[in-house]
């Protein structure tokens, strides 16, 4: 055998001989300094088993319920394919169906209200009677009373208003120089015109105070209304609908 | 203290434009309200209200309304007149409410609804105008008191 082959076997097994006495060495030789940690583990789980409604879920989305469509306000002769003549408004009225003879009137249902498109509503189609010209007569007086009774308060308000508003400092102003009464013409004219407003306004809440006294009163038009009505609906005058 | 001293304590008050304000308010809202509620319910008198409205509306810019501001008034009868006229417009309005309140038609139609709402608001301005005037014309007198002596 060669010398440098020799030498080359001999390295090996020595080299071999150290990696084995460092591994098992250390491994006899290592004690551990301190105390190790048991660590617990949770027993297997079986998810497959899980109930149903302990799986987590996405909480719905509150939705607003839908609207269902409310009762229909009824807006008297706009709601109706009407002619002249008419009157009343939304609880009483009438007018004249076109190309006929015949009249729609309304009015408020008393006890029961029959199935119809305007809750609290009954709508009647009448052929011209007595008691159909006295409704239609008591319904354009109750308009006329109602207009009255708005126009005469709108205009006894402003008036007053003004005479208030205008004629203390207008009196004080024109009359009135240090302390003293001054007369003259300036304030006659001022006093003519707080006299001629106390006037207008006084006329005008008369007018309006009768126009509402008619309205109200027991038997008054609004009463008058109520009942004709009744009338017109318990009586057999009434009609099939044409439409 | 002389008489111009004494003036011109007084007409540093304010209880002359908080009355004249509050009675231009109550004005326009009964012109412009009225007005509206007027030809709301087809009266054609509704458009003269609007257009009264729109000058009482344009009276405080004018030198009309300076010079009633700064026009000497007797003391303290103007003040107490002008309480009682906000009294009387008090009661006015209150009674106008009540008439269309009582009514067990009120709700039958739009005009008389309307004009519920238009006398309603007349009478709540009115009772603050009142409430105003007596808080400065209180205060205009403290004032007074405090330069005078």
């Amino acid at each position: 055998m060669l010398p440098h082959l020799k030498i080359t076997i001999i390295l090996r097994r020595s080299l071999l001989v150290m990696v084995v006495f460092i591994i098992t060495g250390c491994e006899v030789a290592f004690t551990p300094s301190i105390t190790p940690i048991v660590w617990f583990t949770v027993a297997p789980q079986q998810f497959d088993q899980m109930p149903a409604k302990q799986v987590p879920q996405p909480s719905p989305i509150p939705l607003a319920s839908t609207p269902t469509p409310g009762p229909v306000p009824f807006l008297g002769v706009d709601d109706l394919n009407c002619a002249f003549p008419q009157g009343g408004d939304e609880h009483y009225g009438y007018c004249r169906i076109p190309e006929s003879m015949q009249y729609y009137v309304w009015g408020e249902c008393q006890t029961s209200c029959p199935d119809g498109p305007y809750p609290g509503i009954e709508l009647l189609v009448l052929s011209e009677t007595e008691t159909l010209r006295a409704f239609i007569s008591v319904i354009d007086s109750r308009d006329d009373k109602t207009d009255k009774r708005k126009e005469s308060f709108a205009i006894g308000g402003f008036f007053g208003s003004l005479g208030v508003a205008g004629g203390v400092p207008g009196v004080l102003g024109a009359c009135l120089k240090s302390g003293s009464l001054t007369g003259g013409w300036g304030c006659l004219v001022v006093i003519l015109a707080v006299g001629a407003d106390a006037f207008v306004t006084y006329w005008s809440f008369d007018q309006g105070a009768q126009a509402n006294k008619d309205l109200t009163k027991p038997w008054g038009l609004e009463e008058s209304a109520q009942d004709l009505f009744d009338l017109l609906r318990s009586s057999n005058e009434t009609l099939p609908p044409n439409e | 203290m002389d008489n111009k001293m004494i003036n011109e304590v007084r007409s540093s008050n304010k209880f002359r434009l908080v009355s004249a304000v509050g009675n231009l308010i109550i004005l326009v809202w009964i012109t412009i309200a009225g007005g509206i509620m007027l030809v709301l319910t087809d009266s054609t008198q509704g458009w003269l209200g609007i257009v009264t409205g729109a000058v009482l509306i344009a009276l405080p810019f004018t030198p009309i309304f300076q010079q009633y501001l700064e026009k000497p008034m007797p003391e303290p009868i103007f003040q107490i007149l002008t309480l009682v006229g906000n009294l009387l417009m008090i009661t006015l309005f209150a009674w106008l409410t009540s008439v269309f309140l009582r009514d067990p038609f009120v709700m039958y139609n739009r005009s008389n609804k309307l004009s519920l709402v238009v006398w309603s608001v007349a009478t709540l301005l009115s009772i603050a105008a009142f409430v105003a005037n007596i808080v400065v014309y209180s205060l205009d007198r403290k004032a007074n008191k405090r330069q005078l002596n």
